[in-house]
């Protein structure tokens, strides 16, 4: 058998996962696209799904125990989301995020940190996400950008609200790991 | 809340279909062609032709009613974004301009991404990333979410049956009034009942040597066929035809 770095149990959990995702983003992703086109502001999308990808993101990080499983996550999910219209040039800052997570995750793991020490995950996922994503639409010279630049703040807004909301779903997963480790769920 | 359990419609090969002879391949260059032609494209009347081309696409495909299961919720929250749009900036011209090409970009990518969806089943999937050279890393995990994308809307409508039997309500305004009800009763059985499918299929995909190094081989390969050809060829035409008469439109050509 050839040893991959990832398990069949590891890469079953991240599929099963990216398509809870997936559904979850159906059901909010149309609060997200309310936002987006009736509001345009760049990075409010994410407002709507974040918190599910902040809190399943902590519980594949507490499961998989291994440096990029939630960048590979972020892969899956984004590329399933691409094979049902998700925009592309929305596809990289996504998974930056998820890798800049990944890397907390890693430094965290380094410290001995336990898996409460996790809360800030969704944060930075999302966070970051949102700077991306306000970084792309100006490097693409997207037409959205006309009312952020007549309202500069509004892009701060949505960074700390977005850092907020995922702060709020990593720190509640944070907790259904506590719950699920002591039922036995989770080794 | 409206059931999601019409995305059980996508990921299924419509067998009737003329589209069930192209291979995935040939999907994906139409996907990703229309991708990047509506960000290439500005003039409102070629965006309207590159929807309507989409819209042709899935009356062949024979997939209307997946395409119009999501467009028809895009159009109600498309016509809410507009009205929104013409209380928070009073400008008719930006509402005309800009807006309308943002609302067809949406539009165009979504049904796009629908139509491949729609017309894909996972095995036809599979095997192409297959013969795209894909790593098992990444085959394995897409093949479970999208098998999975079904089981998990099924899985979630047993969660809200289960609670209207106790008499709990799991409307859109429940869920408003009290979000931690879909927290602890729908959100945390799923992610349980995830956990156990996932190792359910581990165990399943390891007892069928998942993993092992020998090439897999699949009963039917995907074949390029003459009608991938000749659609390939008829959609560059269309392509580089869109592209000049946007340019003309615009006073580029």
């Amino acid at each position: 058998m050839t040893k991959y770095y990832f398990t069949t149990r590891d890469l079953a959990f991240i599929g099963v996962t990216a398509s809870v995702l997936v559904v979850t983003g159906f059901f909010t992703g149309r609060l997200g696209r309310l936002f987006v086109m009736g509001l345009p502001i760049p990075g409010t999308y994410g407002l709507t799904n974040g918190f599910f990808d902040a809190f399943m993101g902590v519980i594949v990080a507490a499961k998989i125990r291994k440096f990029g499983a939630i960048t590979l996550l972020g892969i899956i999910e984004n590329a399933i989301k691409i094979m049902t219209g998700k925009p592309f040039y929305a596809v990289g800052p996504a998974i930056a995020g998820f890798l800049l997570a990944d890397f907390f995750i890693w430094l965290v793991r380094r410290g001995n940190g336990t898996d409460f020490c996790l809360w800030p995950v969704g944060g930075i996922l999302l966070g970051s996400r949102a700077i991306f994503k306000i970084a792309v639409f100006y490097l693409l010279g997207l037409p959205l950008l006309k009312i952020i630049r007549a309202h500069p703040l509004v892009s701060v807004w949505v960074i700390l609200l977005s850092f907020a909301i995922g702060t709020l779903g990593s720190f509640l997963a944070s907790q259904a790991v506590l719950e699920l480790r002591r039922a036995g769920v989770i080794e | 809340m409206s059931s999601p359990r019409g995305l059980s419609g996508l990921f299924r090969s419509r067998e009737s279909s003329p589209v069930r002879f192209l291979s995935v391949e040939t999907k994906m260059f139409h996907l990703a062609s229309v991708i990047i032609l509506s960000f290439v494209v500005r003039s409102a009347g070629c965006l309207f032709l590159l929807f309507l081309s989409t819209f042709a696409y899935s009356f062949f495909a024979r997939s209307l009613r997946a395409h119009f299961f999501i467009v028809k919720r895009m159009i109600f929250f498309a016509a809410v974004s507009v009205a929104l749009l013409a209380v928070v900036i009073r400008e008719p011209a930006y509402l005309a301009g800009t807006a309308v090409r943002i609302l067809a970009r949406v539009f165009i990518m979504s049904s796009a991404g629908i139509l491949f969806a729609a017309t894909t089943s996972p095995t036809e999937l599979i095997r192409a990333l297959d013969t795209l050279r894909a790593p098992k890393t990444l085959i394995f995990p897409i093949t479970v979410a999208v098998r999975f994308i079904p089981a998990i809307v099924r899985e979630t409508g047993e969660i809200a049956d289960s609670l209207k039997l106790k008499g709990i309500s799991v409307g859109f305004f429940d869920f408003l009034r009290h979000p931690g009800i879909y927290y602890r009763a729908i959100f945390m059985p799923l992610v349980i009942r995830s956990i156990s499918i996932s190792d359910e299929l581990a165990a399943a995909a390891e007892a069928r040597c998942f993993g092992s190094p020998l090439k897999r081989t699949f009963l039917r390969r995907n074949k390029v066929s003459a009608g991938d050809f000749i659609f390939v060829s008829a959609m560059t035409l269309f392509l580089i035809g869109l592209i000049i008469l946007d340019g003309k439109i615009r006073g580029v050509f």
